[in-house]
């Protein structure tokens, strides 16, 4: 074994400018995975912390629907918009959390959309002129529980105003969406002004006018729709319809139903279509109006005090994240409690899964990557054993096995690329930590999701580095069966004529 | 009595939708044609298009669209519509679910307020954008014609129930219009549509609607009862029932935003 290593070193040696072009290509594919799994790392990283700091806490707790997938951005499914379930049995949902070790922090939120509009048509024709479309005038409301919300998420900076207080109806909205409202208002918006939003949720329209308390900016970028509003939580149960009594019973006359029952439309034509003419002849619109206005059983604004959505927290230490999760969905299931609970990913949804995607694009990028470096470097150690085609045969002559000739070049596959992946990964830790030391800021939002957070901050862990280097030698050793394989086919007193 | 109860299930939207559509085509005339003799197919589809046409008339109605969906909760909308097609107009007033009770759409030429008297606030949008934040496009607010949007390309006759009807196929000659194909089951005496079909480009038959229950009203006659199948989503279902309809000459203050506020809550 030994004769084989020191003849491997010593033919390293002898081909130094082919051994250099092969080590040099194994370094380079080992730096490339070093410094690519540490983005890949510091965006998982830096994406959980960013969406959990920002709002989806690490801990999120919702009621369940058998639509979809619930997160903070409603529901799921394949139908379009489904209601956002309401926690049931809140109180008790609360003893559990409270009861719950390692949950530091909670709040308890609801949400909701809603879109800027305007009463009267007279600007609207040069509103339409503009550059500001419907889609910009959109809100994602977080209505929430202002006692303790601030104090679990530190995410936003006040421009101006304030922060909404518990117990204050009112609006907080971004920097950029002032800036927006302003223009499609043609006035300029100040704390303190109202603007007339409409609600639009499961239960239909709601329109309210509500001021402007606060303007803010987000600290941390990239992880929330630009979209995102805050609001009162009693504003937005009356905007969302969670009212007391909205699902009440209505009673409907037979007729009305009574061709529900069918899945055979032409069975409904058995007797005459003709109907009895019910034609009122005169109409008292006052009396309409007049009917329609008097109270009825449900009071649209009379909110339901006790209707929350989500329940958002943070645990003590990220380690403890999954054990807190398991525990309180075993003890909602022991308690019978239609609830579950989920971690950063569950809360943020389809936005969370979007930011997924990216990274996972990003990891497919190295994959495709390293397959390619294993192509140039197999056609490098094709073109190197060729050229030793010669040299194969006279050892083959002078009785050297097959064996020996496959042992002798894998030891120096392995040997050239144990080092050259040594020398990659040392390059690859230098150069992450040199594109640390940068603290590169990122412009846009593909950069944020790619660096999990503002500023560039790759991480490679001893295991990446370790894996690179493994996955570098096997590279090596995979690389150059075949040319090897190929020169043992050819008759040794051939192969010694060969140039 | 039959007790439901409402589901907040986004078909509210929907429901808002098909009144707004039901709003602007529901009257279907009489008119008889000898059921011997085979009528020219196009002569028919003009006959149903003139049918439906109720200009120089108001005309009111109370609307009630309950739908079903397998394994939840019907859900229900109530309204109350006023229409006058002289002048574009519409007026829908929301008489249920409860907590929806009183509030309006007014349209006038290109304008469509939507009105909530919890809040006694207007929002005003063009019928150029889209409504809300519903699917309703421009094509829901103007009137459909059979005979403008189809072609004919084949005409039999068959049965709908105990009824003879001459069966029209009809393809589309504009993409303007929501179904590539739509077959319609015409009464052969007197004319009056029973039953149509929608089917989707690639020939999926997509919707069924059938109109078993008609009122006379001076001479038109009105589906007042319809039932659609979504072909799509098999069990999905809604049934319209109109009533109190009405043909009364309406005062001008119905199509106003004051009328609306003089709803409140």
């Amino acid at each position: 074994m030994s004769v084989i290593l020191r003849m491997a070193v010593r033919n390293i040696r002898e081909h130094r400018s082919k051994s250099l072009i092969i080590g040099i290509l194994l370094a380079v594919g080992t730096l490339t995975l070093v410094v690519g799994t540490a983005f890949i790392n510091a965006s998982e990283v830096g994406i959980r912390s960013t969406f959990s700091d920002v709002y989806t806490g690490d801990i999120f707790i919702s009621g369940t629907s058998s639509d979809g997938s619930v997160s903070l951005f409603g529901v799921t499914s394949p139908g379009g918009m489904a209601q956002t379930p309401t926690i049931p049995d809140y109180e008790k949902v609360i003893s559990i959390v409270k009861s719950t070790p390692h949950l530091a922090k909670t709040s308890s939120l609801a949400t909701g959309f809603a879109q800027v509009t305007r009463e009267d048509s007279a600007t609207s024709e040069k509103a339409s002129q503009g550059k500001i479309q419907p889609q910009d005038r959109f809100l994602f409301l977080f209505g929430v529980d202002s006692a303790s919300y601030w104090d679990l998420f530190d995410a936003i900076d006040i421009v101006s105003g304030k922060k909404l207080q518990p117990g204050q109806p009112g609006l907080m909205i971004s920097e950029g969406q002032m800036a927006k409202f302003s223009e499609w208002l043609g006035k300029p918006l100040s704390i303190g002004d109202t603007i007339l939003i409409q609600g639009f949720s499961t239960i239909g329209f709601r329109l309210r006018e509500l001021p402007i308390v606060g303007v803010f900016r987000l600290k941390e970028q990239g992880a929330s729709p630009e979209q995102l509003a805050y609001i009162d939580i009693e504003s937005l149960r009356v905007m969302s319809g969670m009212t007391v009594g909205a699902n009440e019973p209505i009673q409907l006359k037979p007729e009305e139903t009574n061709m529900l029952s069918t899945d055979n439309p032409d069975a409904l034509f058995g007797e005459d279509l003709l109907v009895t003419s019910e034609t009122s002849k005169s109409l008292d619109v006052n009396a309409i109006a007049a009917e329609i206005s008097k109270p009825g059983a449900v009071n649209p604004l009379q909110a339901d005090e006790g209707a929350w959505q989500f329940i958002v927290g943070k645990v003590d230490s990220p380690r403890n994240i999954s054990r807190t999760i398991v525990s309180l969905n075993q003890s909602f299931a022991k308690e019978g409690i239609q609830a579950v609970a989920g971690n950063w990913q569950t809360a943020s949804g389809p936005y969370g899964q979007s930011v997924d995607v990216v990274r996972i694009v990003f990891a497919v990028a190295i994959i495709i990557l390293s397959i390619v470096a294993i192509i140039i470097i197999m056609n490098t150690f094709l073109i190197s054993v060729i050229e030793r085609t010669s040299e194969i045969g006279t050892m083959r002559a002078i009785g050297a096995g097959k064996g020996f000739v496959r042992s002798m070049f894998a030891a120096e596959a392995t040997v050239l690329a144990a080092v050259s992946a040594s020398i990659g990964a040392a390059l690859g830790l230098l150069l992450t930590a040199v594109l640390r030391a940068l603290h590169i800021e990122a412009t846009n939002q593909f950069f944020l999701i790619l660096f999990g957070g503002r500023y560039m901050n790759p991480v490679a862990s001893a295991g990446n580095v370790l894996m690179a280097i493994l996955v570098m030698i096997l590279v090596g050793f995979i690389a150059h069966l075949y040319p090897v394989s190929l020169a043992l086919k050819i008759q040794p007193v051939k192969a010694m004529q060969e140039e | 009595m039959q007790i439901i109860s409402t589901k907040k299930e986004g078909r509210h939207d929907r429901s808002i939708v098909l009144l707004l559509a039901l709003a602007l085509s529901t009257a279907l005339g009489v008119h008889s044609v000898s059921a011997q003799t085979r009528p020219e197919p196009k002569a028919l589809l003009q006959q149903v298009d003139s049918l439906s046409d109720f200009t120089g008339k108001d005309f009111s109605a109370v609307f009630t669209i309950v739908t079903q969906k397998p394994g939840e909760k019907d859900s229900v909308t109530q309204a109350r519509v006023f229409r006058r097609d002289m002048k574009k107009q519409f007026l829908i007033l929301i008489l249920l679910p409860e907590v929806n009770k009183g509030q309006g759409y007014l349209r006038e030429d290109d304008n469509v307020w939507f009105y909530d008297p919890t809040s006694r606030k207007f929002s005003h949008s063009s019928v150029k954008e889209n409504l809300q934040n519903t699917k309703a496009k421009n094509s829901d607010f103007t009137l459909s014609s059979f005979a403008e949007d189809y072609t004919v390309t084949g005409m039999n006759e068959g049965m709908v129930g105990k009824f003879p009807v001459w069966v029209l196929d009809l393809k589309a000659n504009t993409n303007e219009v929501a179904y590539d194909r739509v077959v319609l089951y015409i009464r052969k005496d007197p004319t009056m549509l029973l039953k149509r079909e929608d089917y989707s480009v690639n020939g999926r038959l997509m919707r069924t609607t059938a109109y078993p229950k008609y009122v006379e009203i001076e001479g038109k006659l009105l589906p007042s009862q319809i039932l659609i199948l979504d072909e799509i989503n098999k069990g999905e279902k809604s049934q319209i029932t109109m009533t109190e309809q009405s043909v009364t000459p309406l005062p001008d203050k119905v199509f106003t935003k004051a009328f609306l506020e003089q709803v409140s809550r």
